[in-house]
């Protein structure tokens, strides 16, 4: 179970890293929740029954994870880390990637994490139903959702452009 | 910078190689998430207890010359019902943390579970004030110690009304005091799971 768990989170740790750039804005509360976004696939994985499609199990755990089990808050002194070998992207050299991400960052800024969720699961293209089956929303409330969530987005980058 | 950016920007993201993350590192170490804190004080206030029980118990043994001994056998069924307390309530935050199904089916559960816990939580607290005390009563009853309160002896009605005043605000503050640890400990967790799931059923 192992070797496979590992090949899992090689294999999408593009997800995780995703979800929690957009999550926590402060870097050691990254590191923290990646930490207990492993710690929550390690727990959840004998459980899958392949019914569902790995990516969407696995947005399934780690939104909920970012949602439920994790509250960033204004911390005295940085607590101990899973060390500097859990890097998000934007420490590599990639600077244009930074910037990118910086741009994504604070026009998400505005979202709540409910919201945060829909617009990533939108984002990875995931179908309407697949995002019913991650958030238990029904299809016609995520569409109204949906459609709010873009306006806010659009009110939120023309007030940054501006 | 339009949506159709963010999307542009989403896609290229995917295609970036992420650093792999340790995750044996991970996994070893310990975690900081809500429920975990839950856990760590309810580890906190079983020592209080048993700490509180044994000072209690030894005091009770050696009183009297040892005249109010079944004091300290109560104390400490009562670390034992607390023992078993803790194992529930352990067991229940292990379980909170395995996220099934979807988010609104992880929040309800997680909601549900609490407030089910913190219910019986205040009400179990507050019961062991009157249930203590009226123990306490009867056994000096039974061995006929002698005993006073503000002047009062025991054996007229004025000390039965006076006890039972004591037992009464006992009770009430211990309620309060209940009341307001719970709502220190889990009460901000209760309030976002339940604006949580308020936003997710807004229509």
């Amino acid at each position: 179970m192992e070797a496979a768990f590992l090949q899992l989170v090689q294999e999408h740790a593009g997800i995780l890293h995703k979800v929690c750039n957009l999550y926590c804005p402060n870097r050691s509360d990254r590191q923290d929740l990646l930490q207990e976004m492993l710690l929550q696939l390690w727990k959840a994985f004998p459980g899958y029954r392949q019914e569902a499609k790995l990516s969407t199990w696995i947005y399934r755990v780690v939104l909920n994870t970012a949602i439920t089990h994790f509250r960033t808050e204004k911390r005295k002194a940085p607590t101990q880390s899973i060390t500097e070998d859990v890097i998000m992207p934007e420490e590599t050299d990639n600077s244009l990637f930074d910037e990118h991400w910086k741009m994504l960052q604070t026009a998400m800024a505005c979202l709540t994490d409910i919201e945060k969720a829909i617009i990533i699961l939108y984002l990875e293209k995931k179908s309407y139903a697949e995002m019913e089956e991650v958030l238990g929303v029904s299809q016609g409330a995520l569409r109204v959702k949906m459609n709010r969530i873009k306006e806010k987005l659009r009110q939120n980058i023309n007030a940054q452009t501006n | 910078m339009e949506l159709e950016e963010l999307e542009k920007i989403w896609k290229q993201s995917g295609q970036q190689p992420f650093q792999q993350p340790d995750v044996e590192k991970a996994l070893r170490q310990r975690t900081r998430n809500d429920i975990s804190r839950m856990s760590a004080n309810l580890l906190a206030e079983l020592l209080i207890v048993l700490v509180s029980v044994t000072v209690v118990s030894v005091f009770y043994f050696t009183a009297l010359n040892g005249r109010l001994q079944e004091i300290s056998w109560m104390y400490m069924l009562l670390a034992v019902v607390f023992l078993i307390y803790y194992y529930a309530k352990n067991r229940l935050l292990k379980s909170m943390l395995v996220s099934i199904g979807s988010i609104r089916q992880s929040l309800e559960r997680q909601l549900k579970r609490l407030e089910t816990y913190t219910r019986w939580y205040v009400l179990a607290g507050s019961l062991l004030v009157p249930v203590v005390m009226m123990a306490f009563y009867f056994l000096l009853e039974q061995k006929n110690i002698p005993l006073q309160m503000l002047g009062v002896s025991r054996g007229s009605n004025s000390f039965t009304i006076l006890y039972l005043l004591c037992t009464l605000t006992l009770t009430v503050g211990l309620y309060i005091f209940n009341k307001w640890n719970v709502n220190l400990l889990y009460g901000k967790y209760i309030k976002r799971l339940k604006s949580l799931l308020a936003e997710l059923n807004e229509q």
